[in-house]
């Protein structure tokens, strides 16, 4: 999941399932999008949700899901200036680019038809796959 | 027993920390100090708490290992010896990450077992409130708590009553706000 505004400024990036593992929502990570390299462990934490969580009321106290979270800048707050490079999500796409955070600009290179490559999620996943197999 | 850990940020990475053994986490309980039986709330350092709360029914031999009236315990994740003991506990039961996420709430059992209860939201304040009146009014608060349920609701949310800056928009404060007509969740009545 990609938690956006209407600007496309995204905020949040979330995995979730039976089981997550950081280490490989990590290496997803950074492969999403140039800027995202240096994400570390650090900044991914973690959450189990319930059946009371959702306002079930399963008596079945077992496990419901567990998520992953990456949060824009969280951690890395040494500059909140307008100025900043932040990632956004393309409008056209699941590609994710990295802009000036105060930039209009609501589309990856691609789309806008100029150079550059973006990753896309699902590229991410797939070399995430790849690389996991490998090792 | 219930364990959260609040808003406020906290210091680097814990990765490195070893828990051995569950008298590491036996020892992280403090009294509270009731002189009766009804529970007590340790309030102290109220923004920045990890909160204990243990029954008769599902909850700690609180009694007989840390006193009459023990039920709820709380940690201040920004006292150092406080902050030592949530991130014993987190590591070992809960959702632990280098900067693991608050609050976090857990139960402990008659047999001494504890358990991982509740998280807090990434995403919002809001989030976390409505998961949080949720729970509250699930089966399983009902069935841990030893205070009559509205008491144990108040509690819960007096240690939840704290505020930090809005993260990541802009820098006002906000809260978790309990309003029982509030629209969002259960309700924390009934």
């Amino acid at each position: 999941m990609v938690q956006v505004c209407p600007d496309r400024y995204v905020s949040r990036i979330v995995r979730y399932g039976s089981q997550v593992d950081p280490d490989q929502f990590k290496r997803i990570l950074r492969m999403l999008a140039p800027g995202l390299e240096g994400v570390e462990s650090g900044d991914i934490r973690v959450a189990s949700r319930y059946a009371w969580d959702f306002g079930l009321n399963s008596v079945d106290d077992d496990l419901t899901v567990r998520l992953a979270y990456w949060t824009e800048g969280y951690r890395k707050t040494k500059n909140e200036g307008a100025d900043r490079v932040a990632l956004f999500l393309c409008s056209n796409k699941d590609s994710l680019l990295m802009q000036p955070v105060n930039s209009r600009n609501k589309f990856c290179s691609k789309c806008n038809d100029s150079a550059g490559t973006v990753s896309t999620v699902r590229d991410a996943l797939r070399l995430s796959r790849s690389s996991n197999e490998q090792t | 027993m219930w364990i959260a850990v609040p808003y406020l940020r906290r210091k680097p990475s814990q990765s490195s920390m070893q828990i051995n053994a569950r008298s590491d986490i036996e020892d992280v309980s403090e009294p509270s100090g009731g002189q009766d039986d009804r529970p007590q709330i340790d309030t102290r350092g109220a923004r920045n708490m990890v909160p204990v709360l243990s029954s008769s029914d599902c909850g700690a031999d609180a009694e007989s290992r840390r006193g009459p009236g023990n039920p709820l315990l709380s940690y201040d994740i920004d006292i150092p010896d406080q902050e030592a003991k949530a991130d014993k506990l987190v590591l070992k039961f809960g959702d632990w990450s280098e900067d693991y996420l608050v609050p976090q709430v857990f139960v402990e059992t008659k047999e001494g077992i504890i358990q991982h209860v509740f998280t807090g939201y990434s995403e919002s304040v809001d989030s976390t409130k409505r998961a949080l009146n949720s729970f509250l009014n699930s089966p399983l608060f009902a069935r841990c708590s030893r205070l009559p349920t509205d008491d144990a609701k108040s509690a819960l949310k007096e240690l939840f009553a704290i505020t930090a800056s809005c993260y990541g928009h802009c820098k006002e404060l906000s809260g978790l706000e309990f309003r029982d007509d509030s629209g969002i969740g259960p309700g924390m009545s009934g």
